[in-house]
């Protein structure tokens, strides 16, 4: 039996999170680590890896449903997330059996959203053959 | 300094490997205490390994570059030990908006087998 809706995962992304996802990554780009260029840019801050908060999501979707595979996910990075925000995962099922998935930050705005095809899910992906 | 110019689609950039020691599992279970599953590969270092692949193939990179989207397809979850080799493909570029948009393809393999594919969407910075 499917959810209907995945459980929502939370966590806080703080300058400590950023820089161990920094170094386990090896991304170091400027825009997560370096707060005086991040400070020239319009974020005024830094912003966190776009896949440090997409891993609640993996997480929601891995307490719904295990290891069960394969799995496919699909997401855009609508908004930046900023250093010190508090970011919630979560996802409803689709009438056609996928799950929309969301990521939002403290104000209840999406900062990813996408699609997620679980192992059992009678969704067609849309690069799969009809 | 590798540019949007650089990129030819169809063009294979190039290969990464690296194996899922314990060290890097307990990297990640240090910040993301849930992500223990008893020697299997948590879900979302699917995205570690691309991101170290990527950081190592495509150098050097324009300070700036933006995650714009990211497509996974978890076919098993590696375990402890293996040994994971990730090849990175440009699949497309253009520019869109006056901002230059790079895909890239990412298909890891590992001694068992096929294990994920990734295509990724950046908006490369120069």
């Amino acid at each position: 039996m499917m959810p209907d809706t995945l459980p929502e995962v939370s966590r806080m992304v703080d300058r400590s999170a950023i820089l161990a996802y920094a170094a386990i990554t090896d991304d170091y780009n400027p825009l997560h680590v370096d707060e005086a260029f991040a400070a020239g840019t319009p974020f005024g801050k830094p912003i966190a890896h776009g896949m440090l908060s997409l891993n609640l999501v993996w997480q929601s979707l891995r307490r719904a449903f295990g290891q069960a595979m394969p799995i496919a996910l699909d997401v855009r990075f609508v908004r930046p997330v900023l250093q010190d925000t508090r970011v919630t995962a979560g996802g409803h099922r689709r009438k056609d059996g996928a799950y929309d998935v969301w990521v939002r930050n403290g104000a209840g705005d999406d900062v990813i959203i996408g699609t997620a095809w679980p192992a059992g899910s009678v969704a067609r992906k849309p690069d799969q053959p009809a | 300094m590798i540019t949007y110019e650089s990129f030819t689609p169809g063009q294979v950039m190039g290969r990464s490997e690296a194996v899922l020691d314990a060290a890097k599992l307990q990297a990640w279970q240090a910040l993301f205490p849930e992500d223990d599953l008893g020697g299997a590969m948590p879900h979302g270092m699917v995205a570690a390994i691309a991101m170290r692949a990527y950081a190592e193939v495509l150098q050097p990179r324009p300070p700036g570059n933006v995650h714009a989207a990211q497509h996974f397809d978890l076919l098993r979850l590696p375990h402890v030990g293996e040994h994971l080799t990730t090849t990175i493909t440009c699949l497309e570029k253009e520019v869109r908006k006056g901002r230059f948009r790079v895909t890239l393809g990412m298909d890891t393999a590992g001694t068992e087998g096929p294990a994920f594919r990734g295509r990724m969407t950046v908006l490369w910075a120069a």
